[in-house]
């Protein structure tokens, strides 16, 4: 917010100030408010299936501290919610990101885990509900091993993908210096894999939070996918529609955070 | 070039091959269509029409031209069975009806999309769901359920507490330290939720007391199975499948003398535009039910059959139970349900209710308390008239 204009080394855009710009988004939001707002006030949308802004507005004033319909205040709910998809997220990462790095270094372990990855990776995450079921039972285990299998398998592509990448210059420099292969892995290998490795896991936060709903379908007294199911059964629009912008909103704030973690740490690279 | 020829020729049949095999791959999902061969969707078309009302098996006259009607057929229940089995036996074909079924596990689900379709039923949670959100009437109430009780394993303390603890429920089983902090899986926020209130109620507990779990009947008889929660409320097979699996039921919808109606359903636009297939359909529906409760042995056969076709899990001693319990009104009552009137149990409205109102508000009458719908709500369904007494007295006046 510095107000100085951006010029684009390609003479994109139009040249304006980050302020500017930081204002056209917001204009952008603003206006798509508007047009909804608009498009249920003059009746063009009916009011029964879509809630406008405003009403969306009140209703979260008023279950930021009452329960009903759903049973639940909206801190109760994301709060339910972030245990559960926060604990598959980084479970993801944890374990998805050293399979990825690992697979895209050495080649036997690779021809080893990938036959059985490439049968996973096309199973939708809601197919596991039923054996997770039977297997994890109906507590948050059950909910986050959902997510983590949503999360999981683009931190292990993009992180494989990454490190495959790696400049080979690099690689032989390192060599030259003497350095082993596990050290080459460690000191060239993960840094330069980590902006593709950071894309994967904003495609992975994503993930997990649009299989959020999913995980609550199956067992939840609370969450903002009960929430909406709950709404849903009570055939009210607005309950729905709050709880898909919570989710909208909060998924909107932790990729910005995640878009400052990655600025942090690969500041070298940009 | 030749082989050329041929390679082409080999990969346009495969091609065929796939796609006829695609095509004929049916929609499985919640929501299909099955025309009936040979009469376009949705649409009047000649038909010879039967000779008089003796021809035909309950006494009703057939319509004069053949009408589709887009059906939402509710997989599993004992309500929309008696649509299957007025299809099977030719019934409704007598009459000159078809359907296009539409089919249904859930009544969101089926609310949501009564855009496609004109008839089906649901239960009165489902059908509060359609007349307070959607354009969906109650035109009739089409059974009474029984089928409908909390289970616990038989080392639950609820169950070790032994029955005999509530004088105006004698077979309810549990005490109040037993129930309270317990989890209960259940689909929240239907007839189940209500069970479970008004059994919590005889011991002075409410649902805050305990922990509910949302979940479908079949996905909580699975995970009750693998070990999870203190309790658990089932209704039609599942309940049957879960007696037979040895779980012990500590309280029936009977043994809370909840009224759990199942409704029949018509949209603004059915009601509309074909009133007089609508009309037809209502009488064949409950004359149906008649036949139903006097036949036993065929409805279980039927009912056995219809989960066979849906892949709904059922048992025939579990067919054979829903059988010998189930309650419709059967046409006589369901007629005099909704052309007799009585007081509004909360006072609120300066009219008098029709009984099937009744028995609907007494379903919405509790999720207003809960505060999940509200008083407003109550009163835009009575005002409105979606539980309506029309066809009821379009049949009625045909009679006459």
């Amino acid at each position: 917010m510095n107000g100085q204009k951006n010029k684009d080394p390609l003479g994109r855009g139009l040249g304006l100030s980050s302020y500017a710009y930081a204002m056209l988004s917001v204009a952008g939001v603003l206006c798509f408010f508007l047009i909804w707002q608009l498009l249920v006030q003059f009746g063009i949308v009916s009011g029964r299936y879509l809630a406008k802004p405003t009403e969306i507005i009140s209703l979260f004033l008023y279950k930021l501290v009452n329960a009903n319909p759903d049973g639940s205040t909206i801190p109760e709910s994301i709060f339910a919610s972030l245990q559960v998809s926060l604990v598959g997220f980084f479970l993801a990462i944890l374990i998805g990101i050293p399979t990825g790095l690992l697979m895209g270094w050495y080649k036997g372990f690779r021809q080893f885990v990938s036959p059985v990855f490439e049968i996973l990776r096309p199973i939708p995450p809601i197919s596991w509900i039923p054996l997770t079921l039977l297997w994890l039972g109906i507590g948050i285990r059950a909910k986050a091993f959902i997510i983590f299998f949503a999360a999981f398998i683009p931190c292990v592509i993009n992180s494989s993908a990454g490190i495959r990448q790696t400049n080979q210059t690099l690689i032989h420099v390192a060599k030259t210096c003497g350095a082993s292969n596990f050290k080459i892995f460690i000191k060239v290998g993960i840094p330069s894999s980590l902006p593709i490795m950071f894309a994967g896991i904003r495609v992975a936060l994503g993930n997990a939070w649009a299989t959020l709903v999913a995980a609550e379908m199956l067992a939840a007294d609370s969450g903002l996918g009960y929430m909406i199911l709950m709404g849903r059964n009570f055939a009210r629009a607005d309950i729905v529609i709050l709880g898909m912008v919570l989710i909208g909103v909060l998924g909107m704030v932790f990729t910005s955070t995640l878009s400052f973690i990655e600025h942090r740490i690969i500041k070298w690279r940009i | 070039m030749k082989k050329m020829r041929k390679s082409l020729l080999a990969l346009m049949m495969i091609l065929a091959l796939l796609g006829s095999m695609l095509s004929g791959c049916g929609s499985k999902g919640q929501e299909s269509q099955t025309p009936d061969p040979g009469v376009s969707s949705g649409e009047e078309s000649e038909a010879p029409p039967s000779e008089d009302t003796e021809g035909t098996t309950f006494g009703i006259e057939p319509l004069e031209k053949k009408e589709m009607i887009d059906l939402a057929y509710f997989s599993g229940a004992e309500h929309g069975l008696v649509f299957y089995i007025m299809d099977e036996m030719g019934w409704a074909e007598e009459l000159n009806i078809g359907f296009n079924w539409s089919y249904f596990s859930a009544g969101p689900a089926m609310m949501e999309a009564n855009g496609s379709w004109d008839v089906g039923t649901a239960g009165a949670a489902g059908a509060v769901n359609g007349i307070v959100g959607y354009d969906v009437n109650v035109i009739g109430i089409s059974q009474y359920e029984h089928i409908l009780n909390c289970f616990v394993r038989k080392d639950s303390p609820i169950y070790q507490a032994g029955k005999g603890n509530v004088a105006e429920a004698p077979e309810v089983y549990g005490d109040a330290d037993s129930l309270r902090g317990t989890t209960w899986l259940l689909p929240v926020g239907t007839t189940a939720q209500q069970t479970l209130a008004l059994y919590l109620a005889y011991f002075g507990l409410t649902t805050d007391d305990v922990t509910m779990t949302n979940m479908d009947v079949g996905s909580a008889l699975a995970a009750f199975r693998a070990g999870e929660g203190d309790g658990m409320i089932l209704w039609t097979s599942t309940n049957v499948t879960a007696q037979e699996e040895g779980y012990q039921s500590v309280c029936s919808c009977d043994d809370v003398n909840g009224v759990y109606s199942t409704c029949l359903l018509a949209t603004d636009n059915a009601l509309e535009t074909k009133m007089d297939a609508v009309t037809t359909l209502f009488e064949l529906y409950y004359n149906v039910e008649d036949w139903m409760m006097e036949h036993p042995e065929e409805m279980a056969d039927m009912y056995l059959e219809a989960c066979e076709v849906e892949g709904i899990s059922c048992t025939e001693s579990s067919a054979k139970y829903t059988a010998e319990v189930y309650e419709g009104l059967g046409i006589e009552k369901a007629l005099e349900r909704m052309t007799t009137y009585v007081d509004d149990p909360l006072g609120l409205l300066d009219r008098q209710i029709s009984g099937g109102e009744f028995d609907v508000l007494d379903t919405m009458d509790y999720f207003v308390s809960l505060g999940s719908y509200s008083e407003e709500d109550r009163m835009k369904v009575l005002e409105n008239n979606r539980i309506t007494s029309v066809v009821a007295e379009a049949v009625l006046e045909k009679r006459n």
